[in-house]
Order: structure tokens, then C-alpha cells, then sequence
């Protein structure tokens, strides 16, 4: 994906554990942070990890976001969200933070 | 001055109810929706043993889907809505099967069944983040700490013990809408 002129990478990688309840990020003017979106997207993280999957983050525009699901050396194969609920997840999570028409691309690793 | 409304908003599934929570579960008919992950139904059926014991309940149906990855058939479906007035799915413990887990949970709820998710301690986020996204952040998600597949039966029943009380509140009480 060919990011845009003022897109970041953030690489970051949110499946650390939180702890607590999940909370919504108080919504924002403009483009949030990318701290805000991988805040915004770490409760999605968290379930992946829980099957070993670790979730990329990776900014393409001001409201465009690529998420990559990688699987670990644990992972199981069966196990894994379905996509389009991944998708969903995290277009709810992003709108939270920025009522925006989020652009959001989600890669599964093969077979799924 | 010209003004101009945005036709943008936000676009996402409709709030949804609980089924009515009964008072008493008196009288009342529990089933157990297995997805047979390993040692669901098992909990789930010792769950609703307990709570049949102590409230004066019956367990009339003990029933599962053909797979975790999939949501319930119609048919069985329509067993459930046949059989029972209160239902124990599950289990989420894993990433599919808690999708799932979680869209049975909605659709037996929208047709008037308390419906109990049973989830373990790593999936009860994930199970109330999609139930959210089905409409129902208010779902009864019931967790238990787990693992349950590897967990002996004396360990699982400690479980299921544990969690009855808990059970009861979710069957007889509206939970609060999480934010």
C-alpha cells in the first residue's frame, strides 16, 4: 500500500495486555495521534493475542489505516476472528476516536 | 449565508434489548448451546445442574452446533426456542468461536431467550466487544477463569460452582449497558 505524503508508520504493535476495563478515547478534532489510534485499537489487539496473533498498525492517510494480523508460533489456525469482524472492531474503535470515513484495511495471513 | 449539512453519519447496527429477565427462575427450562470446544458443554451443563438445583429450574436440553467457526443452525435454533426459556452458550475461548459464540448469544436474546455467554477470563473483552457490535453491549457474558480444555472434571466443577452465582444475577437481572 503506497502511503500518503503526510502518512506515518507507526509499527506499532498493541498486543501488549491492558490492564482493565476496555474505555473509549475521548473523541478528537482532527486526525487523532497515532498513540490514539493504537490506544483506540489496543481491545482489538488483546483478542488476537489471546490466540497468539499479533496486530500491525500501520497509518496510510489521516483516516486510513492498514492492519496486519500476524500469526505466532502458537497460533491456531482455527481459532482466529473472522475478518470481517476484525474489520468491524476496529472501524467502531476508530470512529470512536474520530467520526471520520475511515478507510481501514485489514490482511489476514494466508489461508484465511 | 448558506448553510450545509453534511449527510454523513454515523452508520452502525441498532441498539437491541435484552430478552425480559425473568423474576424467578422457578419452573423456568435452561438449555445448553455446546460449540463443543473442549469441556464447553461440560461446564455449561454443570452451570445449569447448579442453578436448576437452586432455584427449582430444569435442565430440558442439552444440544450442540456443528462447529464453534459457524453459528447455530436454524434447527437448532428453533429447538432452543421450542425447549427453553433461558439458554447457557458457548464457550468463547478462542477468537472464532467467541464471534460466534457471541452472534448466537444476540439472535437467541431477540427471540426472548435470557441467553448466558460463557467466556473465559482472556475472551470476555473480546466477547462483549462484538456483542457490541451485534447491537448488544449489554449481553450477560459470564466469565470463568479457564482454561477449560486440560482442566480436570473436579477442576471444572470448582468452576462451575464459582460461577453460579453470577449465573443467577445475569438470568434474573438486567445487566448495566457497558459504555
Amino acid at each position: 500500500m503506497t502511503a500518503s505524503p503526510n502518512a506515518s508508520n507507526t509499527n506499532a504493535r498493541t498486543n501488549a495486555p491492558t490492564d482493565g476495563p476496555p474505555t473509549d478515547p475521548a473523541p478528537t478534532d482532527g486526525a487523532p495521534t497515532d498513540e490514539a489510534l493504537t490506544a483506540a485499537l489496543a481491545p482489538l489487539a488483546n483478542g488476537l493475542a489471546a490466540d497468539d496473533y499479533r496486530l500491525d498498525i500501520a497509518r496510510t492517510g489521516d483516516f486510513a489505516v492498514s492492519l496486519t494480523v500476524v500469526a505466532g508460533p502458537e497460533a491456531c489456525a482455527d481459532c482466529l476472528v473472522p475478518q470481517d469482524i476484525t474489520r468491524r472492531m476496529a472501524e467502531q474503535r476508530l470512529t470512536a476516536v474520530q467520526r471520520a470515513a475511515w478507510q481501514i484495511d485489514v490482511h489476514y495471513p494466508e489461508g484465511h | 449565508m448558506i448553510e450545509i449539512l453534511s449527510p454523513e453519519g454515523r452508520v452502525g447496527t441498532p441498539a437491541k434489548e435484552l430478552a425480559p429477565s425473568p423474576e424467578l427462575l422457578s419452573g423456568k427450562r435452561i438449555a445448553v448451546l455446546d460449540n463443543l470446544k473442549p469441556h464447553a458443554g461440560y461446564i455449561q451443563g454443570a452451570i445449569a445442574r447448579l442453578v436448576a438445583e437452586r432455584t427449582g429450574a430444569t435442565v430440558t436440553l442439552e444440544i450442540a452446533k456443528v462447529s464453534a467457526a459457524l453459528p447455530a443452525e436454524p434447527e437448532v435454533v428453533e429447538r432452543l426456542r421450542a425447549e427453553a426459556d433461558l439458554v447457557i452458550t458457548g464457550s468463547a475461548d478462542c477468537g472464532s468461536c467467541t464471534s460466534w459464540s457471541a452472534h448466537d448469544t444476540v439472535e437467541l436474546e431477540q427471540l426472548g431467550l435470557p441467553t448466558v455467554l460463557l467466556a473465559t477470563a482472556g475472551f470476555t473483552e473480546l466477547a462483549e466487544q462484538v456483542t457490541a457490535l451485534y447491537g448488544l453491549p449489554q449481553a450477560r457474558v459470564l466469565t470463568v477463569p479457564g482454561p477449560l480444555g486440560g482442566s480436570s472434571d473436579a477442576q471444572l466443577d470448582a468452576m462451575a460452582a464459582d460461577a453460579v452465582e453470577r449465573t443467577l444475577e445475569l438470568f434474573t437481572a438486567k445487566p448495566e449497558v457497558r459504555a
